[in-house]
């Protein structure tokens, strides 16, 4: 997708479309569902008053801008702790027990990994727009999340 | 899960759980020119208004007492004390000089000048 100036319909469309998205990204960055939701917001609030230009791949910008105002966030915010981080990943029934080993899996990944399996399972990007994001070669990108899968698995693995 | 799980099936597993719906954004568009200013630029702006109110307001107050003779008065014994005050320092010298006798000074100044003139004539 690419775009020019939005129009606040744009906006609001962009959110229903990659809100999910997004959100688990930012929460692949921050702790805490709060402080992902925050930074999603600002990201949305920038577009909505008009100001920003999309120049290329409107999903690619929207995780670059996500990741930029999440480490912005960790930057002003490092002393605080989450009080809870709630969940990001919603279970299907009966796998509430995955879903929380599956977070908690995530959550002990190296940051670059959870990023990329975020972007590539969730955001569902090919590791070509993936690694538009990092400013990295694709190749980088695949092997990244190979790694992370591969750790994910044993993290997974259950306990004999 | 099964150690031996492929990336296939881990992430066919993975994509089974989906990311939480975020709450919405706010409705209504965001605040925008003047509005968006932050509040500490507002309170400055105010302070700064205020300040000149009173800038103005002091400017404006006219002193000079005109129907009060007494403030009058007093106005003008101040006008006649900043006036004495801000007179040149080489004034309150005069009545100093004054006081020395003039003859005495035009004695002194005629022998200063007798005792050199024969030492001028060698």
């Amino acid at each position: 997708m690419s775009r020019g100036k939005l129009s606040p319909e744009d906006v609001r469309q962009l959110y229903e479309q990659y809100g999910r998205a997004l959100l688990a990204y930012a929460y692949a960055i921050v702790s805490g569902r709060a402080a992902a939701e925050d930074v999603l917001h600002q990201v949305f609030e920038r577009l909505l008053r008009g100001n920003t230009e999309i120049s290329g791949s409107a999903t690619t910008y929207l995780y670059r801008a996500v990741r930029n105002a999440a480490l912005n966030h960790l930057r002003d915010h490092s002393r605080e702790v989450a009080l809870s981080n709630g969940a990001w990943l919603e279970s299907p029934k009966g796998l509430e027990a995955d879903g929380v080993a599956l977070q908690s899996a995530l959550r002990d990944l190296p940051e670059e990994q959870r990023e990329i399996i975020v972007l590539h399972i969730w955001g569902a990007m090919s590791f070509d727009e993936a690694a538009a994001v990092y400013d990295i070669s694709p190749k980088t990108a695949a092997s990244r999340y190979r790694y992370g899968l591969a750790k994910l698995r044993e993290k997974l693995k259950p306990i004999e | 899960m099964d150690p031996n799980v492929h990336d296939d099936e881990l992430e066919a597993f993975l994509r089974q759980f989906q990311p939480a719906k975020p709450s919405a954004l706010p409705e209504g568009s965001p605040r925008t020119g003047l509005f968006s200013v932050r509040p500490h630029v507002w309170i400055a702006a105010a302070a700064l208004l205020v300040c000149l109110g009173i800038g103005l307001a002091m400017r404006s107050f006219d002193p000079a007492p005109i129907d009060n003779p007494a403030a009058a008065s007093d106005a003008r014994l101040m006008h006649e004390i900043v006036t004495h005050l801000s007179r040149p320092l080489a004034e309150p010298m005069t009545p100093l000089l004054a006081t020395f006798p003039p003859d005495e000074y035009a004695r002194r100044q005629l022998s200063t000048t007798s005792a050199a003139e024969p030492r001028g004539k060698r």
